[in-house]
């Protein structure tokens, strides 16, 4: 009876023992990297908006009511001067989320709409990142999906949807 | 002391016991990567690195690690390692993450590297683990080249990304599709085992062809 117990103990003890080693070493990698994943996420959103608008613009986070899939609002600004609004939104596409940054000028128009991540279907729904396809977000008119990519196009679609209503809905024009 | 054949561990690797075309492990990330060819590489790349460290790992704790608990223990190590791995990339080479980060999570339950653990590097060495863990990435790899190949041609008409089809061809969608990769996946097993099974025909005739030029030679023998 006592080496049964001693038995399970040893075995569950040792199984404990590698769990709770394994939880440390991923608590402390956590530890040692958060700061850096942080930095990187947020450069990565900064050169989008960079690449929207200009080199060299600042952004500040902005405090308001966001529509779904909508996360930050930027307020995009050349030194002092408002040059326009960054929306960063994730709407759910075919396979998960899009991210995507959606670009305003001053007036709430929308100026540009950048593809930051998708996993979408190659050579399908990942037509969505291609320039022909959003384009049309420049312009006013009726909005075409890709043909075979239903989902996928109205994913940024509603995307964009939610970014200006998002910004409509929080700044006074 | 159990000697290593090298050659022999590449060859079941590539071919005899291939992963993905004979072991027939792993295939659900198999079939949603290897849509295209720089896919199937980077695919392959980082399951190769996973594997050689994760085999190394087990086999350097494999005399700690209890008989009864084992496959749990393994899980636990391997995912562990893998996402202590995929934070380190995140944080201090987003380049790398830019290109192999969506492989990652496809990874750490690839039944590949489980069944590796278990049946090689928790009863081997530690130098032969990490070669077993070459062979068989090596193997991995060329495997979803293949398939991403014949996926990549006949569903974009594309190779690597550049148009090899004239543009009259009318990509077949499907093969990029889930049934597209079941069925393209299904003609390379079926490929692969007439090459093996050609193979063993082969070598069984000269085993054959040998034993009857030595029964020849003893009667010679006996007789003279």
């Amino acid at each position: 009876m006592n080496s049964n117990v001693k038995y399970f103990v040893r075995i569950a003890g040792m199984l404990f023992l590698i769990c709770a080693l394994t939880a440390l070493i991923i608590a402390g990698v956590n530890a040692l990297t958060k700061d850096a994943i942080d930095a990187n996420n947020k450069a990565k959103l900064d050169s989008t908006i960079e690449d929207i608008f200009e080199k060299g613009v600042n952004t500040t986070l902005l405090d308001i009511k966001a529509e779904d899939g909508v996360t930050e609002v930027f307020e995009v600004k050349s030194g002092d001067k408002l040059v326009g609004y960054a929306v960063h939104v994730l709407p759910v596409g075919f396979k998960g989320e899009i991210e995507m940054m959606v670009g305003y000028n001053t007036d709430l128009i929308c100026k540009s709409v950048r593809i930051i991540n998708q996993s979408e279907t190659p050579g399908l729904g990942s037509k969505v990142t291609g320039d022909d396809f959003l384009s049309q977000f420049e312009k006013n008119g009726e909005f075409t999906p890709i043909a075979g990519a239903t989902v996928s196009s109205k994913a940024v679609y509603s995307g964009v949807l939610a970014a200006t209503k998002t910004l409509e809905g929080g700044i006074e024009k | 002391m159990k000697n290593i054949n090298i050659k022999q561990m590449f060859l079941d690797g590539i071919l005899y016991k291939n992963p993905v075309l004979v072991q027939l492990l792993g295939l659900c990330s198999v079939l949603a990567v290897t849509t295209s060819i720089s896919n199937g590489i980077g695919m392959g790349a980082a399951a190769t690195v996973v594997l050689i460290c994760s085999n190394l790992l087990i086999s350097l704790l494999r005399k700690y690690i209890p008989k009864q608990v084992r496959i749990a223990a393994y899980i636990v190590i391997i995912s562990g390692f893998v996402t202590a791995v995929e934070l380190l990339i995140k944080a201090f080479l987003p380049a790398l993450d830019a290109s192999l980060g969506v492989f990652i999570p496809l990874i750490v339950v690839n039944c590949m590297i489980l069944a590796r653990a278990e049946a090689f590097a928790s009863k081997n060495k530690p130098l032969p683990s990490i070669i077993d863990g070459l062979a068989m990435g090596v193997g991995y790899t060329v495997a979803l080249v293949a398939i991403s190949a014949v996926r990549e041609l006949l569903g974009a008409g594309t190779l690597m990304g550049i148009h090899v089809l004239p543009d009259s061809y009318e990509p077949m969608l499907i093969a990029i599709l889930p049934p597209g990769g079941f069925i393209i996946l299904g003609c390379l097993i079926a490929l692969t085992q007439k090459i093996i099974s050609s193979r063993d025909e082969k070598l069984k005739s000269v085993a054959e062809k040998t034993t009857a030029e030595i029964e020849e030679k003893e009667a010679e023998v006996n007789v003279g």
